[in-house]
């Protein structure tokens, strides 16, 4: 089973950035992104996020978003995709760190339910130590 | 309410929508993001539309509704009322009209919707507030569907006004803290312009919008 990571975010910049930071690290990690309102403007839509799992190659997705309703919207398109038999880990982490640490995962070979609870786990690790 | 009236009831709503796209947008650029005039506007524009020509039953209607706004509106206002239409259109299943017994339960699965989906109890100042308000005002039986309507619509619209004074507790608007308090909340007026559209197409059966 193929699995990646699928950041949402409500800025394309945000979401290219922050797969640039995790691909330095997780070199063999495939990264979906899904951003912006469709328009060129900010926002998150469903039907774009189902449409970016859709034409991938991906059967498990990580799924890292950035702010509350982006939540919604991923969760309602994870319903869509996980009816479709698409495995389906929407993850509440801090966007870069989560990813990072969701990515690394997978890079060294874990299962996407470790990637999905070490993206959690960042929560609690305060950069300050 | 049968699926004609259905149709008339969303096309009504979809002009208060486009007609009142900035205002909404304004009070959204006050305390959150300032998208949810133009993504409402944006899925309710294809709804009329599509209300021109559809010719399913009511639930079909709420389907058709809940799938355009998650396909074409985003945002949180996108998940939101489309959860909320899915909902009710599973509650409508089978069903030939919307009998004046059903509204109870329509309005309360479409609440529900809205309290999961967007993690909400009550109290947050956001349009779940409204969407309760109005579900316990439908709880009451009424026997003309007018009567039901406009006692739908003083709910919301007393509703709307009471959480003026809340501080927001979700969504964009918590990031403002103290400060959102004396704030209109975007979902809550547009969730008001539903049940006046509502009402519009009660009083006013079989006429054109």
């Amino acid at each position: 089973m193929k699995t990646g990571l699928l950041l949402v975010s409500h800025s394309e910049a945000l979401a290219r950035g922050t797969r640039e930071l995790v691909s330095a690290m997780a070199r063999e990690v495939p990264i979906l992104i899904t951003a912006g309102d469709g328009n060129g403007g900010l926002g998150t839509r469903a039907k774009a996020i189902e449409q970016a799992v859709l034409s991938s190659d991906l059967e498990n997705v990580i799924l890292l978003f950035d702010l509350g309703s982006a939540l919604m919207n991923a969760e309602m398109a994870a319903e869509m995709l996980t009816a479709q038999g698409y495995g389906m880990t929407v993850v509440d982490a801090p966007f870069v760190e989560g990813a990072l640490a969701a990515g690394m995962a997978l890079q060294v070979g874990k299962s996407p339910s470790e990637a999905a609870a070490e993206a959690e786990a960042t929560r609690n690790s305060p950069k300050k130590g | 309410m049968n699926a004609i009236e259905v149709k008339h009831w969303f096309r009504r709503y979809a002009d208060r929508i486009l007609e009142k796209k900035n205002e909404l947008t304004d009070l959204d650029s006050a305390v959150g993001d300032g998208d949810h005039g133009v993504n409402l506007a944006r899925g309710w524009k294809a709804i009329g539309n599509e209300m021109e020509t559809f010719d399913g039953g009511v639930s079909d209607i709420f389907l058709l509704v809940s799938r355009t706004l998650i396909s074409k509106v985003g945002g949180a206002s996108g998940p939101l009322y489309g959860t909320a239409f899915l909902r009710m259109s599973a509650v409508l299943r089978g069903k030939e009209q919307i009998g004046k017994d059903d509204w109870p339960g329509l309005l309360k699965a479409g609440c529900e919707g809205i309290g999961q989906r967007g993690r909400v109890n009550g109290g947050e100042k956001t349009m779940y507030d409204v969407w309760l308000a109005v579900t316990e005002a439908a709880e009451k039986k009424e026997p003309e569907e007018a009567t039901l309507a406009l006692r739908l619509l003083e709910a919301a619209r007393k509703k709307a006004e009471e959480i003026i004074e809340l501080q927001a507790t979700k969504g964009r608007a918590a990031y403002l803290g103290e400060r959102s308090i004396g704030h209109r909340d975007p979902g809550a007026e547009s969730t008001v312009l539903l049940f006046e559209a509502l009402h519009d197409t009660v009083s006013n059966p079989g006429g054109r919008p």
